[in-house]
């Protein structure tokens, strides 16, 4: 250890070899180290990477508007604001939370909890009215900010509601059209990929990615006319009251195209508050509830007992004199009658005549004519939750059957599917799928695809739905119906009262009905055919009494509206006549 | 000593003189290479990575200096030069310029300099002259003396906070009193491979510790160390190199640097920048650069027949070597982050022109070695 000045003593070499040696293996941990990051796992540290810096979004489309048949947007997107915190960012949460709470209407201790959470970011409110984001705006409070996002609006309320439906909190369709035409309506999702960097700016766009792709979801033409629909919902709304009833509708189309005219539900709701309603409420019931129609089910047996000749409307019927035992019951006719024309029968809506002519035709072939008239199935009209209501086959059906459902019970129908068979009669015998949709509109309001009308089936031969037409008429003129008759058109339709079946008494109850009116004008030429219905009235049971009044009264406002002529031959061709028939709108 | 005064080698640069010189511009190259590719935005008139090129004109004027001068002379003056370096690590106390909660420059002109960097190579000959001079036998002189020599310097740094270049500091005197020898040479094994291994194990403690409490060690310690918390330039740092994958993704293709994914790309973590750029190729071939560096300069120390220039010379290796490894552990995850830039490769002027000085002084005694022979 005797280290001169100028002497290296030898364990001197040994420890910088030593430190060599040390060194050595730290470079070498340090190369097994890079090895294994970039070697072994470099896989993972290229994706950790990519996932970074590589950003997709999704830029969604504007929704599309959905307008009436003229072009009056009913469904349509405003900008409003909505609330979110970063609370990280939130200087003093409870006092922010007492100072909020009253504009917002929430409770200041379950917003202090929200702004005191562990997120990156909450929905503090969403869509406030502008009054208020205004105010909150006004406060300035750090961390929280405002942030405009699309909102659904309908600047209708109500009107038409049950078609139109209701979109979500994001826009996202829940009911009706809206349900039903998602796609279109929220149109193509754009995906664009960028890279990013470390505070979150675009760097770059990664690949040649069109941007003017959809920038728009397609909006849509209904064939509704917001007039129309008002008239429909004003009468509904005015009748149930007067008469009491629980609940009623009115759907209206037009037979030839089966395009639909109005479609007006009571009780009805406002879709840009469809939280504060029940689903009950929101339902569109009428289509996915069906129901015992009674005796407007009678054209089918008339219609297919003439179509086969089995009876004129000439022949002559025994009406037994109000009564008839069926498989041990007695049916009873409110018009207690002897003898009676085929066509008087159905005027007068005789059960005792009705049953007559389905025993005549027969189960097989009575059968066919409800299929052939379309009941049992789906009219496969554009809206969601379509019900094809029910009818067993003969094979099923028991000694009471034939002659239950040729007076409308032991069948269960949507009002969809009466108004489609009614229309096959108007128009002679075909059978057209409703719809009410009339066009498909791209950004600029151009017609993309424009709804032709569509025919499923002939249900009937044309002469079969001319002499149907003219009993129908007589229906009006003379029998249960006149309250439907117009001064200046010519109406044709059948009344219908069904009792509802009163299940805890397991019998047909007199008290609750629901009652109906089915008719089409002008007889000419027809325009419409409209279905009133009103579930429970107290005031009146009679569909004749209660019902037909309101297809008078919707139908002397609407065939003017539409253009008709008194007389019903004559059209003038006003602008708006000229529209429907070239399938143009003008989008305001 | 005047025997060896005039002893100056005075023929030109040899074959390893140049290969010496070639290895450590090839560094500084590949350095300022990687600023030049995280600055690119840089749109000052005088962006950094020509600062960088500045600093190496600087640092290889002091690295002629400092092979120049024989430094048998220079290690007269060492007691003075490392009082000097004491007083200037008091003065950036009182009028250093702090940043990010450390206080670690003083203001000179447009520049700002380190004190703790440049009072290395004090330290280096200070160490090198004390043992050098007569042997020191006994414990008291071998470790306690020389002990308190290097505390306040120690502590003065640590006190700034730096814990990075105070651990530097300290690893100078323990490897060079190692070299020494203490009384067993298994002992001396032993320590000197705890030293190299120490980053590796410290990773393991330093794992099995919640992460609130590194958090808090951490910012007790070095409150720079990280300011995003949460291990934030640790993670980018090891996510960086290791998308760097086999071959690289060439210069400015770096995403997760040149998107500032990864915060000081030009300093701390300038090997994460190569290593993502060049891949694991670059940074093999970049690692045998320093290798070859270093085993030159254990050359130098092992063949140098003068104990004090073989001290000065383990020293100067010591003082790299320490922050070539710890900085690669630090940046690939191996070890904590405790805020050690690469030597000849992050950006900084105090550690360029220390760290050519350092090598000038091992090329110094090379040539110094050979007249004696």
């Amino acid at each position: 250890m005797n280290t001169g000045q100028a002497e290296v003593h030898p364990i001197c070499r040994v420890r910088s070899g030593l430190l060599c040696l040390g060194l050595m293996l730290g470079f070498a941990l340090v190369f097994c180290r890079l090895f294994f990051l970039q070697v072994l796992q470099a896989e993972d540290g290229a994706r950790q990477a990519d996932r970074q810096h590589h950003k997709t979004i999704v830029i969604r489309p504007d929704r599309g508007t959905i307008y009436d048949y003229r072009g009056h947007p009913l469904a349509m997107n405003v900008e409003m604001s909505s609330l979110i915190a970063r609370p990280a960012l939130v200087a003093n949460p409870k006092q922010v939370a007492r100072t909020l709470a009253p504009i917002l209407d929430k409770d200041p201790g379950r917003l202090g909890k929200e702004l005191t959470g562990n997120e990156h970011f909450v929905w503090v409110q969403r869509h406030i009215p502008e009054p208020l984001a205004k105010k909150i705006e006004a406060l300035n409070l750090p961390g929280l900010e405002l942030v405009k996002e699309p909102h659904r609006f309908y600047p209708k309320g109500t009107l038409v509601s049950h078609v139109v439906g209701y979109a979500g909190i994001d826009s996202q369709g829940l009911g009706g059209v809206e349900h039903q035409y998602e796609p279109l309506l929220r149109g193509h999702k754009n995906l664009v990929q960028y890279q990013r960097d470390a505070l979150g700016r675009k760097i770059a766009q990664l690949q040649d990615q069109a941007s003017d792709r959809v920038p728009a979801g397609y909006s849509l033409q209904l064939t509704i006319d917001e007039v129309v629909q008002f008239i429909a919902e004003e009468e509904l709304a005015a009748i149930i009251k007067k008469s009491e009833a629980q609940s009623g509708s009115i759907v209206m189309m037009d037979p030839m195209t089966g395009a639909i005219l109005a479609w007006a539900l009571y009780p009805t709701y406002d879709p840009n508050q469809y939280q504060k309603f029940t689903d009950t409420e929101r339902l569109n019931w009428i289509l996915t509830n069906p129901y015992e129609p009674g005796s407007t089910l009678k054209i089918v047996a008339a219609a297919g007992a003439l179509q086969e000749e089995v009876m004129t409307p000439m022949t002559l019927i025994y009406g037994n004199e109000g009564q008839m035992p069926v498989a041990g019951t007695i049916v009873h006719d409110p018009a207690k009658s002897s003898w009676m024309t085929f066509s008087e029968a159905l005027a007068q809506s005789s059960n005792v005549g009705a049953i007559k002519m389905a025993d005549a035709l027969g189960p097989v072939r009575f059968y066919h004519y409800l299929k052939a008239f379309g009941f049992g199935e789906k009219t496969g009209i554009d809206l969601p939750g379509e019900s094809p209501g029910s009818l067993s086959n003969p094979g099923q059906w028991s000694g009471r059957s034939l002659s239950s459902i040729a007076m409308g019970q032991e069948i269960s129908v949507t009002p969809i599917q009466l108004v489609r068979a009614m229309s096959a009669i108007a128009n002679g015998g075909r059978l057209m799928k409703p719809h009410v949709i009339a066009s498909v509109l791209d950004q600029h309001g151009t017609p993309i695809q424009v709804n032709k009308p569509q025919e499923m089936k002939d249900a009937i031969f044309p002469d079969t739905a001319a002499m149907m037409t003219q009993i129908l008429e007589l229906a009006v003129e003379k029998g249960t119906g006149k309250r439907a008759k117009l001064e200046e058109y010519r109406v044709a339709g059948k009344t219908g009262t069904a009792q509802k079946f009163d299940k805890e008494a397991g019998s047909y109850s007199s008290s609750k009905v629901i009652v109906s009116f089915l008719g089409f004008a002008p007889v000419e030429q027809p325009r419409l055919t409209m279905l009133v219905m009103v579930d429970e009235p107290h005031v009146g049971k009679w569909g004749g009494e209660i019902a037909a009044p309101v297809f008078k009264k919707v139908a002397e406002r609407v065939l003017p509206y539409l253009g008709v002529l008194p007389g019903g031959t004559h059209f003038i061709q006003t602008a708006s006549a000229t529209s429907r028939a070239d399938s143009t709108v003008v989008i305001q | 000593m005047s025997l060896m005064n005039d002893n100056v080698n005075r023929r030109g640069l040899d074959a390893f003189d140049w290969c010496f010189l070639g290895v450590i511009l090839a560094i500084i190259s590949s350095g300022i290479l990687s600023i030049y590719s995280v600055s690119n935005t840089d749109t000052s008139t005088f962006p950094v990575y020509l600062k960088q090129t500045t600093w190496m004109g600087v640092g290889l004027l002091a690295f002629i200096v400092a092979a120049g001068i024989d430094y048998h002379r220079l290690v007269r003056w060492s007691y003075v030069l490392y009082g000097v370096g004491l007083i200037l690590l008091i003065l950036v106390i009182f009028t250093g310029k702090s940043s990010r909660g450390s206080q670690r420059w003083i203001p000179l002109g447009p520049f700002m300099m380190q004190p703790s960097e440049f009072i290395k190579i004090p330290l280096i000959l200070t160490l090198a002259a004390y043992y050098g001079s007569t042997s020191r036998l006994g414990w008291i002189k071998r470790i306690i003396i020389p002990a308190l020599i290097v505390l306040p310097g120690f502590l003065l740094i640590l006190k700034q906070p730096d814990l990075g270049s105070s651990l530097g500091f300290l690893s100078i005197f323990v490897l060079i009193l190692l070299t020494v020898g203490m009384k067993s040479k298994a002992f001396g094994f032993v320590i000197l491979a705890g030293l190299m291994l120490f980053p590796f194990a410290w990773g393991g403690v330093w794992g099995s510790l919640h992460g609130y409490q590194q958090d808090r060690i951490l910012s007790f310690v070095d409150p720079s160390s990280d300011p995003g918390g949460k291990g934030y330039h640790g993670l980018q740092s090891r996510i960086a190199i290791g998308s760097g994958q086999v071959f690289g993704k060439g210069l400015h293709g770096g995403t997760q640097t040149q998107f500032k994914f990864l915060p000081e790309g030009h300093t701390d973590f300038v090997f994460a920048v190569f290593a993502e750029e060049w891949g694991f190729l670059g940074s093999v071939i970049l690692l045998a650069l320093y290798v070859i560096l270093f085993l030159m300069g254990l050359e130098i120390a092992g063949k140098t027949k003068d104990v004090m220039g073989s001290l000065l010379a383990v020293g100067v290796v010591a003082m790299i070597g320490f922050g070539v490894i710890v900085n690669i552990a630090m940046t690939s995850g191996l070890a904590p982050i405790v805020g050690i830039p690469l030597p000849l490769m992050s950006y900084g002027g105090s550690a360029m022109v220390v760290n050519l000085t350092g090598l000038g002084l091992l090329l110094n005694v090379k040539r110094r070695r050979l007249s004696l022979i």
